[in-house]
């Protein structure tokens, strides 16, 4: 493990914070986001499944208003799990649609400011569904 | 055209339905009872199996670039296709009482 990680984070390696710069940031985080939200697809799948099973029990409603309004209401974990996954799920997106802008040839030389541009649109969008979002809190919850 | 570099383009056809998808869900979600059942569903059911395949094909390519041999690399999908298929398999299980509860 030592030796892995010495190897990982040496003074030569790509890894070693004094030899990362923007982009490798952007890389490391895009892989941590991505493995983030692939426990976030499945725990939403758990959820979700529970709530439309639970019919019978009537906790269906309950659930989806939950899952409808991740802003902390009721304070409960899970609630601050969707919000990250919501601002996670931001980013990841715009920055794999810059990366396929390279990959299509587009940009190739603007990376950086590909990058606070597609920040600036995550920062957007994630805005957008909150303020969208906002009016469905129950009332006094 | 060789696995990896269909999985790869793979990845970025995904990517892009996704994020179209994924708009589509969160205001069918909320704000598209008035649509019909079908198409609610069919939006729904593209997302979860667009997002687990490029969810688990991104697992597949983090961990193999720490370098796997052939048999873990063969272990590797196989799991990751069984994780897909049961998540999908409960998801659609967990989907469809809302098929009937209207």
């Amino acid at each position: 493990m030592a030796r892995i990680t010495r190897k990982l984070f040496d003074a030569s390696s790509d890894l070693n914070p004094r030899n990362m710069r923007l982009g490798m940031y952007a890389w490391i985080i895009q892989r941590l986001s991505g493995l983030y939200l692939v426990v976030f697809v499945l725990t939403h799948i758990a959820a979700i499944a529970q709530a439309n099973l639970g019919i019978i029990k009537g906790i269906q409603a309950q659930i989806f208003d939950v899952l409808r309004n991740p802003f902390w209401a009721g304070g409960s974990l899970a609630q601050i799990f969707d919000l990250a996954g919501l601002g996670i799920i931001a980013f990841h997106g715009v920055n794999g649609i810059r990366i396929i802008f390279f990959d299509l040839g587009l940009g190739v030389h603007r990376q950086r400011l590909a990058f606070w541009v597609s920040m600036l649109v995550a920062v957007a969008g994630s805005a957008c569904v909150i303020i969208l979002g906002l009016p469905l809190l129950p009332k006094g919850g | 055209m060789f696995r990896s570099a269909a999985l790869w383009l793979t990845q970025r056809i995904t990517a892009v339905l996704l994020v179209i998808f994924l708009a589509l869900h969160l205001w069918v979600s909320n704000f598209a009872a008035d649509w019909a059942l079908l198409v609610r569903a069919m939006i729904d059911l593209s997302l979860l199996a667009l997002a687990l395949f490029h969810g688990l094909n991104g697992v597949r390519t983090v961990v193999l670039d720490f370098g796997l041999g052939q048999q873990g690399r063969r272990f590797l999908s196989l799991s990751l296709v069984m994780l897909g298929v049961v998540a999908f398999v409960s998801g659609v299980y967990g989907f469809w009482p809302l098929l009937f509860a209207h």
